[in-house]
């Protein structure tokens, strides 16, 4: 990965989706985001390594309709073992993603300088 | 610990524009870079830019534009011209006095948008209507 692309911060959001894997359809929510990922939680476990379409309902957030990517993780939730949380790791997010993103993920920062 | 968006811990608008004047002083002077720059209007750039980093960076959602992605596909731009790019910006950021934390995410931002401004072959540039013309800069002998 570029070195320029790591760390980040994540943003805490409530999005519905749809997962595309082989054409199965898996309802969704994206708990939070960053510029090249997302974390998902779902009812049933995804391989790892999979790669999918992220299809996302519209929200206040991100107005990207459709994302790719590549569930790096897929570990139970907390919740129960009928809910599972995928780590996603987007493959070349839109210019559309990427300015909603940011712009979210640096409206309120911990001081920096 | 108060939390403030990135934009507002540069010192807002004013430190966006001094970096963007002093960055595309740079180049428009630069003898490989301003090639991709001619006849175009130089504050007008650094207006849009500003814009479009006040929205990356948490100021509010001013920015209109086209995305970069749509802007750039007739321009043949290489990792070597993007990272050059990138390296003149650090050096405006120093010369404003930006600190060092705050330089590395801006840096960041620019960098997320490296995949729709990078092109490994002239084939993948496109031209934005049918009388465009693709900006091939060839690197001057003298860099």
């Amino acid at each position: 990965m570029d070195k320029n692309k790591r760390n980040f911060p994540r943003s805490a959001i409530n999005i519905a989706l749809s997962i595309d894997i082989d054409g199965k359809q898996i309802s969704g929510e994206a708990l939070d985001l960053t510029v090249n990922g997302l974390a998902i939680k779902v009812e049933e476990s995804i391989s790892i390594g999979a790669e999918i379409a992220v299809s996302i309902d519209e929200n206040q957030w991100v107005k990207t309709k459709t994302l790719r990517g590549e569930v790096l993780r897929c570990q139970p939730a907390e919740k129960g073992p009928s809910h599972y949380l995928l780590a996603v790791k987007l493959a070349e997010p839109d210019d559309a993603y990427l300015m909603d993103s940011l712009a979210l993920i640096h409206e309120k920062l911990p001081p920096l300088a | 610990m108060e939390e403030n968006s990135l934009f507002e811990q540069l010192g807002g608008r004013p430190t966006l524009e001094r970096v963007h004047k002093v960055f595309y002083d740079k180049i428009y002077a630069h003898p490989w870079l301003k090639v991709f720059f001619l006849e175009r209007d130089q504050e007008l750039l650094e207006n849009q830019q500003t814009d479009f980093m006040t929205a990356n960076m948490g100021g509010g959602k001013i920015y209109f534009g086209k995305l970069p992605k749509p802007t750039h596909k007739h321009m043949f731009i290489s990792e070597e011209l993007f990272d050059l790019r990138n390296e003149i910006l650090r050096e405006s950021m120093e010369i404003c006095r930006v600190p060092k934390n705050l330089a590395e995410h801006w840096l960041k931002i620019d960098y997320a948008f490296k995949h729709s401004l990078v092109k490994k072959d002239i084939g993948e540039c496109e031209k934005r209507y049918f009388t465009d013309e693709i900006i091939i800069a060839p690197k001057p002998k003298t860099i």
